[in-house]
């Protein structure tokens, strides 16, 4: 056995074991320090990691920070910093205008187009070397600048660290084993604009290939530039980038070792009002009032929007359109043009289904009619109430609806939302969607709907809305001080002045002055975005003029009556079955006074609904005759008239005309006074002798009508209506009314005052010549009207005329035969009625009130082109003093041998003629009657031709369509001699100056709201849409521009022999212009139309006094709040600085449910028959090429300033499929820039769609303005951040390959600015912090500043 | 087996001992002379983490405050002062917890590339943070404090007109 060393050697000590156990201990400590040093090591970069990630959270912060800030600057500093003291100092209001990735700020310089203002700074929302442009700063204009940026691009994928792709897509593996994955876009999913199996992509959204971009089919960089971060928190970006190596070699801020980079962040912003709001959108149909009579008139008559079916109301939100996107989805959520109506009710209903609040009923989606007679119960959409989408998410991942099938609906179709849906929708889809409505000035916006003054009466949705109108502690909008109750409580319609008061006051006599252009120390505040005033434009008088009546056309038509809404009440007399009211006998029903400005001696005036005269006429009847021994007259000659004429007896018969045409029916409670008649006034005298014979007039007459149109003759919505109530007795109760008699010419209500007494005219002789008759003289002379207020003889209007002196035959006493005898020698009898119904039969009437051979002669409208008003009876109307230069004798005024010259006209009569009577050698083809109550054979009426005129030169309408305009007009134009403005009348009724009253027809009523022509029942709100009345300013589209009032002091009037009134600055036949083809346009529809095509395409626009009001939309929930309505589509869809991606989809979605009537003026024979035809005018909107007129705008690189500019872009039509269209009809235009020559084509000539009136060409801006936006409240912030760590040897510049990314944060924030409604609340009338600047004083005050922001939802992006 | 009593196991020399105990005094020492650093790499995370937190807590509060008011308290060197713990959670001033006290001062107006004009809604925002939470004056010396800096966005309303 081999021995140890220690047994070797026993004596050996343990040398070094101390050393060992030592070094044991040394090499534990090592071990425990170590592993402290490690823990400490992985203790650091835990934290590293974990403050990394905070700093990358706080860094994303930083880019929504910026991009708030941005926000904030471009929309809080619009207004003066300080207020003006003197010119020198005075500045101006500026505007904004938001679109994905920017913000503008507009002034009031005038840009190259000479009628919008040029930019003074643009906030980019997206991570740029230059996050604000302004001219001074960057050295070239905006475009120049964007068009730089986009350049950019084009070298991205060169220059890492540079830029950065803010939508590069993130790898989901769906299946690990097979490899299956998918990219996950965090902005926009290219996907999107592809087929989606065999169906459509989203609609309007595509972008360009481009290979230096890198965009494919399956690509979509959205690159950016970096922002760098340094230590110290300054922020700079690179000079260049070359190899990988970032330079900030030009940078004003550079990083160092002092400094060095710490992050960097890259964002871009998108603008959530480009994109379809999921809780306020459905599946639109359009609806409009009817115009013509025409199966689809008749069809939109039969079926109204139901009450609650929103996404048939006319302006709202609902009536935008989710197919252009869903249709990506699934085929059975593609709405065609040409689809079955069956389907259409299927698939609308699937549509409902998927909005919060849109039920299912009423019309179905406009595919049952509602009501097929006055009395059957309409049906309501049943109140739906769901929560509104929190998130797009949850539309498509709702579990209630996964999968989603219709088997009761759609016949089994299936329709399903799966993940490829979401990932491609969501870019086009928000739930969150919210546009500021404050005017240009960033001050409130006026609400349209009218409240009673009394809180107590008010429904929950005038409650509803006056809660939108309400803020800075005011109320904005106008109220009525007071409404109808009885015959002695009628409201305040029922008066002249009685709404100027309260609130009223504060918006007419001072803010709607400053909005437009009233001086404030000399110098006017310009429109912010576009520059001048309409005051400037129009001058004070007619800009007052427009002001009063847009404010009239409001305060009593629109939310007139509310019933079966939980608070009963009528603003205007009502028609019965209104709780709380009472209305006898209907006296005044539904009509309104217009209303009259009382400040600075300006008389402008409101229409209203009360009657204006446009034509006086004065017959001369034969009373008596020369008899024979029997007593029967003397006629040698046999020819039916007494040879020799004892007694006459002359009587006026004045022609009521109101323009304010449509449902409901109505009646005014109107006394009518002649203040120049007295004895002697207006007489006769023998041809062949000096002396002159009195008629013996009543001193200063006064009549009192307001027996029910229609009570007697019907037609009471129509324009000429009314006259036959002046032959009723007044004050009645009752169908059942009586006549008027003679007795002694005083009884305002009981007689009818206005004729002579019988005189003897036995002393005048038989003329020489032959065929003379017995001539006698008409004096003639001044013939002064004044309409008064039946209920307490108020002046409402002065009319002037002057009655030439005419030489005429004395009138003959007709005598017809035995059988017929009834020679109505006594006037009264002339006045028929039915004897049983009461009824005054307009049948009867018209062969009794002017008999054959009587002599009539009238003074009417002139509607000569030297006249001031060419013809246009809203002229007559609109002036409060009209004088004697409005009117001319009838053109036969002065023919001896023209037994009737007058055009006296009633328009229930249309195709039956007036009365009076002319012989048929005339020619011209007769309106004979009945026989009932005896004609002459060889005598006709007159037919419509003869009272009646043509709005459109040498066209000849159908006697079903005759235009409601003065005697004689042949075409109404303008001064410069083009085509004017008129509208195509309701349903059936003719054409006419009108004012496009809003539309109360309801189902209740059905059909017969637009096809009758004054039924009308009340309903308890079956039918009752806000929306539907007035959904915008548009409504004020025919109000006249060119009426020139001047100050008349009612309360010391001018004698009525020195009425004055502008006559040579009238300018006629022009309205509001709300649409971008008047009839007078010849400018092509790419270039800048000017006032040579209207006068409302002068500098400013027209169009910008819509900015001045809302409607606000409360149903079915608050989609409108103070100052903001959710669900509007920006305009501005351009996204820079990614401009080869267009995104319209919005705009698709907007147009899609709305359309356009043109009729050819071919077509007048048909388009208002009695008959129902088949013939379509409406189209569809070409959303496609119609956006070619937006692209010209952002080609330019330049946006739309206000969302009324919409009214400057062509709708392209499109026929709908499977309708007939007119033979004349031009086919669609291919080209947007065609688009002026086929609505006018020559305009010397009628061969194109002159047919249409100015309403309906404004029509469909009227429910698109208020569903469009150029602001947006609510954006979405996309950003990159990087944490870094540049390395040591590289702290002056960013070495992608050496610097190290420490940490990535991607996602998106949704915020929002808002404004507090209860701002300012409790600082009214302390005199400090109110700031509202409603005032001269005040007026440089804005409400930007008031904004706040909340961020909504913060969302990363991890896919 | 049976050990002669020469086999008695001798002492460690003093050689030994001296050589062997001052090799362990020096790894000892070394050890320890280790402890401070790794004490304060840890207590450095724990700042690091503890400032994240801090930051991003102030930040939140100060972009809905009117800073019209914070800017006039710094530079009267009044601004509120807040207390946090280890982890960063604001807690009272008495609080045992209380480690850390911050102050804010919102700094200058910052002007964005291409402006000619402040941005009065984004600013630098200071925050200085100490240990030294019982003394007020700690916030007036560089040395006994760290400053972090940022930029912040206001969200609130600012009434005040624009001044440079």
């Amino acid at each position: 056995m081999k021995k140890t060393r220690k047994q070797n050697h026993p004596e050996s000590r343990p040398e070094g074991a101390a050393l060992i156990i030592v070094l044991s201990v040394i090499s534990l400590l090592i071990i425990l320090v170590l592993g402290l040093l490690s823990l400490t090591t992985n203790e650091q970069r835990s934290s590293a990691a974990f403050a990394d990630t905070v700093d990358s959270r706080a860094l994303s912060e930083l880019a929504v920070d910026l991009v708030i800030a941005q926000i904030r600057k471009a929309t809080e500093e619009n207004s003066p910093e300080k207020k003006p003291t003197s010119k020198t100092n005075f500045a101006q209001h500026q505007t904004w205008a938001s679109q994905p990735g920017m913000i503008r700020v507009f002034g009031t310089e005038e840009d190259s187009s000479g009628v919008r203002a040029e930019p003074v700074a643009a906030y980019k929302l997206y991570s740029d070397d230059r996050l604000v442009w302004k001219e001074s700063t960057a050295g070239q204009n905006l475009p120049a600048e964007l068009g730089e940026d986009r350049a950019d691009l084009s070298r991205w994928k060169d220059k890492p660290g540079l830029f950065t792709d803010m939508n590069e897509p993130g790898r989901v593996v769906l299946d690990a084993e097979t490899g299956d994955s998918r990219l996950v876009f965090p902005i926009i999913n290219p996907a999107a604009s592809q087929q989606n199996g065999s169906g459509p992509g989203i609609a309007g959204f595509s972008y360009d290939m481009d290979s230096d971009l890198g965009t494919d089919t399956d690509s979509l960089p959205m690159p950016v530039r970096w922002i760098y971060v340094l230590k110290d928190g300054q922020l700079t970006t690179p000079t260049d980038s070359i190899d990988g190596i970032v330079e900030f070699t030009d940078s004003p801020v550079k990083p160092g070792p002092d400094n060095p980079i710490v992050g960097r962040i890259a964002f871009w912003t998108d603008d959530e009002c480009c994109k379809v709001n999921i809780n306020t959108a459905s599946e639109g149909d359009y609806w409009d009032t009817p115009r013509t009579y025409t199966t689809t008139e008749s069809t939109y008559a039969k079926r109204l929007p139901a009450r609650r079916e929103y996404n048939r109301f006319p302006g709202h939100p609902a009536l935008t359109c989710l197919s252009p996107l869903y249709q990506a989805f699934d085929e059975n959520l593609e709405m065609p043009a040409d689809l079955s109506e069956n389907d259409r009710r299927k698939r609308m209903e699937i549509y409902t289904s998927l909005s919060p609040h849109v039920g299912w009923g009423g019309t179905e989606g406009g595919t049952v009619d509602t009501s097929n007679s006055p009395t059957s119960p309409p049906a309501e959409v049943p109140a739906k109430r769901t929560r509104l989408y929190a998130t797009v998410d949850e539309l498509f991942f709702s579990p209630d609806r996964a999968p989603w099938l219709d088997t009761s609906l759609s016949g089994g179709a299936k329709v399903d939302f799966d993940n490829e849906d979401f990932q491609i929708g969501r870019a086009f889809l928000t739930a969150h969607s919210k546009a500021p409505e404050l005017n240009l000035f960033n001050k409130p916006k006026i609400s349209l709907w009218p409240q009673s003054r009394s809180k107590a009466q008010r429904n929950a949705v005038d409650r509803l809305i006056a809660f939108c109108n309400r803020a800075g502690g005011r109320q904005w909008e106008f109220d009525r001080k007071s409404n109808y109750k009885s015959h002695k409580s009628v409201g305040s319609a029922m008066s002249t002045y009685g709404d100027w008061s309260g609130r009223n006051t504060a918006m007419l006599s001072s803010y709607l002055p400053y909005l437009t252009g009233k001086p404030v120390g000399g110098k006017r505040y310009e429109i912010p975005g576009f520059g001048s005033t309409m005051r400037s434009k129009y001058g004070t008088r007619k800009t007052f003029q427009i002001i009063t009546s847009s404010f009239d056309l409001v305060h009593w038509s629109v939310n007139s009556y509310s019933t079966g809404l939980g608070k009963d009440y009528a603003a205007v007399p009502a028609r019965g079955g209104i709780a709380g009211t009472s209305n006898p006998g209907l006296i005044g029903e539904s009509s309104a006074l217009g209303f009259r400005w009382r400040s600075e001696s300006v008389s402008a005036k409101g229409f209203g609904r009360f009657p204006t005269v446009t034509e006086a006429a004065i017959v001369f009847m034969a009373v008596d005759a020369e008899r024979n021994p029997d007593g029967t007259f003397v006629d040698e000659d046999g020819n039916g008239f007494a040879d020799k004429t004892t007694k006459i007896q002359a009587f006026w018969i004045l022609e009521p005309f109101s323009p304010t045409v449509g449902p409901p029916a109505w009646t005014a409670n109107v006394i009518y006074g002649l203040p120049s008649l007295n004895s002697g006034a207006h007489g006769i005298k023998n041809s062949s002798s000096s002396g002159s014979v009195n008629m013996n007039w009543t001193n200063n007459p006064q009549l009192k009508a307001n027996y029910p149109n229609g009570w007697a003759g019907g037609g009471h919505s129509m324009p000429f209506v009314g006259m036959m109530s002046m032959f009723m007795q007044a004050d009645q109760s009752g169908k059942t009314g009586k006549v008027r008699t003679i007795g002694n010419r005083k009884n305002s209500k009981t007689e009818y005052t206005f004729t002579s007494a019988v005189i003897d005219v036995s002393a005048f002789n038989k003329g020489a010549e032959a065929d003379e008759g017995i001539p006698f003289i008409y004096k003639g002379g001044e013939f002064v009207i004044e309409t008064k207020l039946g209920y307490n003889g108020g002046v409402v209007q002065r009319l002037q005329m002057d009655f030439p002196e005419v030489k005429l035959s004395l009138p003959e006493l007709y005598i017809p035969d035995a059988a017929q005898a009834e020679p109505f020698t006594a006037l009264n009898n002339r006045f028929r009625k039915d004897g049983g119904s009461g009824y005054i039969t307009s049948g009867s009437i018209r062969e009794t009130l002017i008999r054959p051979g009587d002599r009539v002669r009238a003074v009417l409208a002139s509607s000569s082109p030297t006249s001031p008003s060419r013809g246009d009876l809203r002229f007559i109307a609109g002036l409060y003093s009209v004088p004697e230069e409005y009117f001319e004798p009838h053109p036969w005024y002065f023919i001896p041998d023209a037994p009737c010259a007058h055009g006296l006209q009633n328009s229930i009569w249309r195709e039956k003629g007036s009365f009076g009577w002319v012989p048929l050698a005339l020619g011209g083809g007769g309106k004979g009657g009945s026989n009932s109550h005896g004609q002459p054979n060889f005598m006709r009426r007159l037919n419509h031709q003869e009272v009646s005129g043509s709005l459109l030169s040498n066209v000849s309408y159908s006697p079903f369509s005759w235009p409601s305009v003065s005697t004689g007009l042949n075409g109404a134009f303008k001064n410069d001699g083009r085509p004017g403005d008129w509208d195509t009348g309701v349903g059936k009724i003719g054409d006419g100056p009108y004012i496009n009253k809003p539309d109360e027809g309801n189902s209740q009523t059905g059909e017969l709201s637009y096809m009758g022509f004054g039924n009308f029942s009340i309903e308890a709100g079956q039918s009752f849409s806000p929306n539907r009345q007035i959904c915008s300013a548009v409504a004020f589209g025919s109000l006249p521009t060119g009426i020139d009032s001047v100050g008349v002091d009612l309360n010391s009037p001018k004698p009525v022999s020195k009425i004055t009134e502008h006559v040579d600055s009238q300018e006629p036949w022009q309205t509001l212009l709300f649409c971008p083809n008047p009839p007078s346009r010849t400018t092509p529809a790419l270039s800048e139309p000017d006032a040579s095509d209207h006068r409302g395409f002068q500098h400013p626009r027209d169009h910008l006094y819509l900015e001045n009001f809302w409607m606000p939309v409360v149903q079915p929930y608050a989609i409108s709040e103070p100052a903001a309505t959710a669900g509007k589509i920006n305009m501005n869809y351009q996204m820079v600085p990614f401009t080869f991606i267009e995104r319209a989809t919005g705009i698709h979605c907007a147009l899609k449910s709305t359309k356009l009537m043109a009729i050819p003026t071919q077509a007048v024979d048909l388009y208002k028959t009695n008959t129902k035809n088949d013939i379509e005018f409406r189209y569809n909107v070409n959303a496609e090429s119609t956006l070619t007129g937006f692209r010209h705008r952002f080609n330019q690189y330049d946006i739309f300033r206000s969302p009324s500019e919409i009214c400057e872009i062509f709708l392209v039509p499109e026929e709908i499929p499977g309708k007939s269209y007119h033979a004349s009809a031009a086919p669609p235009p291919d080209d947007y820039g065609d688009m002026v020559n086929w609505w006018n084509g020559s305009i010397t000539v009628n061969d194109a769609f002159e047919l249409t009136g100015d309403n309906l060409r404004e029509a469909p801006y009227n429910q698109l303005y208020p569903r469009l936006t150029t602001r947006s409240n609510v954006f979405k912030v996309h950003y990159r951040v990087q944490v870094l760590n540049p390395g040591s040897r590289t702290l002056d510049k960013w070495d992608e390959s050496l610097g190290s990314v420490t940490a990535e944060y991607r996602g998106s924030t949704l915020l929002e600015r808002y404004l507090d409604p209860n701002e300012n609340d409790n600082n009214i009338g302390s005199g400090g912090g109110i700031q509202v600047g409603v005032g001269a004083g005040d007026w440089w005050h804005g409400w930007d500043r008031y904004y706040r922001f909340r961020i909504i939802r913060r969302q990363r992006f991890a896919p | 087996m049976k050990f002669s009593t020469s086999d008695r196991q001798r002492g460690f020399s003093l050689v030994e001992v001296t050589v062997a105990l001052g090799i362990c005094a020096t790894g000892i020492l070394l050890t320890v002379a280790m402890l401070p650093s790794i004490l304060n790499s840890v207590g450095e995370s724990v700042d690091r983490n503890a400032y994240a937190r801090i930051k991003q807590s102030l930040s939140s509060q100060y972009a809905m405050m009117d800073w019209e008011i914070l800017e006039e308290n710094s530079r009267n060197n009044t601004s509120d002062r807040y207390y946090f713990d280890f982890d960063g959670t604001e807690v009272p001033r008495d609080s045992f917890e209380a480690a850390y006290a911050a102050q804010i001062r919102v700094g200058d107006r910052r002007t964005l590339s291409g402006d000619d004009r402040h941005n009065r809604f984004i600013r630098f925002l200071e925050i200085r943070i100490t240990r030294d939470i019982e003394d007020d004056k700690a916030f007036e010396d560089p040395e006994r404090y760290d400053q972090l800096t940022t930029s912040l966005g206001n969200e609130a309303k600012l009434e005040e007109q624009y001044r440079d």
